[in-house]
């Protein structure tokens, strides 16, 4: 059995809310929010998203401008482009794609550390120069 | 069923754009791969430990180095500083224009520690001081900040290179497909001039002149 994909073309324009329990593929425009919590959402490299996602997988080949979530992974392609905050237990951020915000790998029910715990703060010391000499200049 | 990407698969050549894994402990040493430094595992030691470290990445965006950082439970902010154009001279009789501003779009005491790599070989001497100041403003007090300097001969123009941390004591300077820009070479007093209002904990002289600073964010007693 294969799972359906809908495709979303490359001439549709949605503004709203768009949810679902299918994988999805984005050629078109979105603004709005985007929710398919058990499902992957591609968006394409014609996609153009404006919105909050939220899904176990995305891939992004085109350009989102919002934040996204996702149960497993969230994938930025070479030619991908992404200005929001990524949280996410696994990432990619492939080599040329553009990325502006934040990247947050919490993941579900880890540990917190608590913070009266935590070992205090070492005192400044004087600065350590020694290690180095500037070069003499002619 | 398993989920297949439908878009291009990664190609070889990203190397530094690998998944991140589950895995989140610190490494040390690896497979060899990069070069040492001391001093990203100092500022590392110091800030990761604290749980949920804020870290602030200003290099040339590098897909594994945010993963590596967050995998230790950091929050990353990727905010690729693009060193400002060089400024025309004056023309003969005429004042020279004071240095364009430097602005972080971020907010203030935000960060634990501030990852500035290469990028003030990038920034003319007298911007160091405004790069400086923008980098103590984004910092929370008691944070950190990590740059590197050359102090190899000065080239006209060079695109900033990527720095991809492969662990903790281990990075990898890459070449980036980023603009050229004029790369200065600032002797170490100027330097520690432009780092007012830090106290510069660590200085490495590596093999490869590169000098790397490790600079702790201090509280004047009057504020």
């Amino acid at each position: 059995m294969v799972d359906k994909i809908v495709h979303i073309g490359q001439s549709v324009y949605i503004k709203g809310e768009l949810s679902g329990n299918e994988d999805l593929t984005i050629e078109g425009k979105v603004d709005g929010k985007i929710t398919l919590k058990d499902h992957h959402l591609t968006i394409g490299a014609n996609g153009r998203i404006m919105a909050e996602i939220h899904a176990k997988t995305v891939l992004v080949v085109g350009e989102v401008v919002g934040n996204v979530v996702a149960d497993d992974k969230v994938e930025v392609a070479s030619n991908g482009s992404m200005k929001g905050d990524i949280v996410a237990p696994r990432v990619v951020l492939a080599d040329g794609a553009r990325f502006k915000g934040t990247v947050d790998m919490e993941r579900k029910g880890a540990p917190q550390q608590p913070a009266a715990t935590l070992p205090p703060q070492p005192k400044p010391q004087q600065p350590a120069m020694a290690e180095m000499r500037e070069p003499v200049k002619a | 069923m398993a989920f297949r990407w439908k878009g291009p698969e990664p190609t070889a050549a990203a190397g530094p754009t690998e998944g991140s894994s589950k895995e989140g402990g610190p490494k040390k040493g690896g497979t060899g791969e990069g070069q040492p430094s001391l001093a990203l595992a100092y500022a590392l030691e110091r800030t990761l430990k604290d749980g949920k470290a804020q870290v602030l990445d200003l290099g040339v965006l590098c897909g594994q180095t945010a993963t590596y950082l967050a995998e230790r439970g950091a929050r990353v902010v990727l905010d690729e500083f693009d060193p400002p154009p060089p400024r025309q001279a004056p023309a003969p009789g005429e004042k020279p224009l004071p240095p364009p501003p430097i602005r972080l779009e971020q907010a203030d005491a935000s960060f634990d520690l501030v990852l500035a790599w290469e990028m003030p070989d990038f920034v003319a001497q007298d911007q160091l001081p405004l790069l400086a100041k923008e980098v103590r403003r984004v910092l929370k007090p008691g944070g950190w900040l990590l740059l590197y300097a050359h102090l190899k001969p000065e080239t006209p123009t060079e695109a900033p290179p990527r720095y991809r941390v492969v662990a903790d004591d281990r990075v990898a300077r890459e070449a980036s497909s980023r603009p050229v820009r004029r790369r200065y070479v600032h002797p170490t007093r100027d330097l520690e001039r432009a780092l007012a209002g830090f106290s510069i904990q660590k200085t490495h002289l590596q093999r490869n002149q590169m000098r790397e600073i490790v600079a702790l964010k201090v509280i004047p007693r009057a504020e």
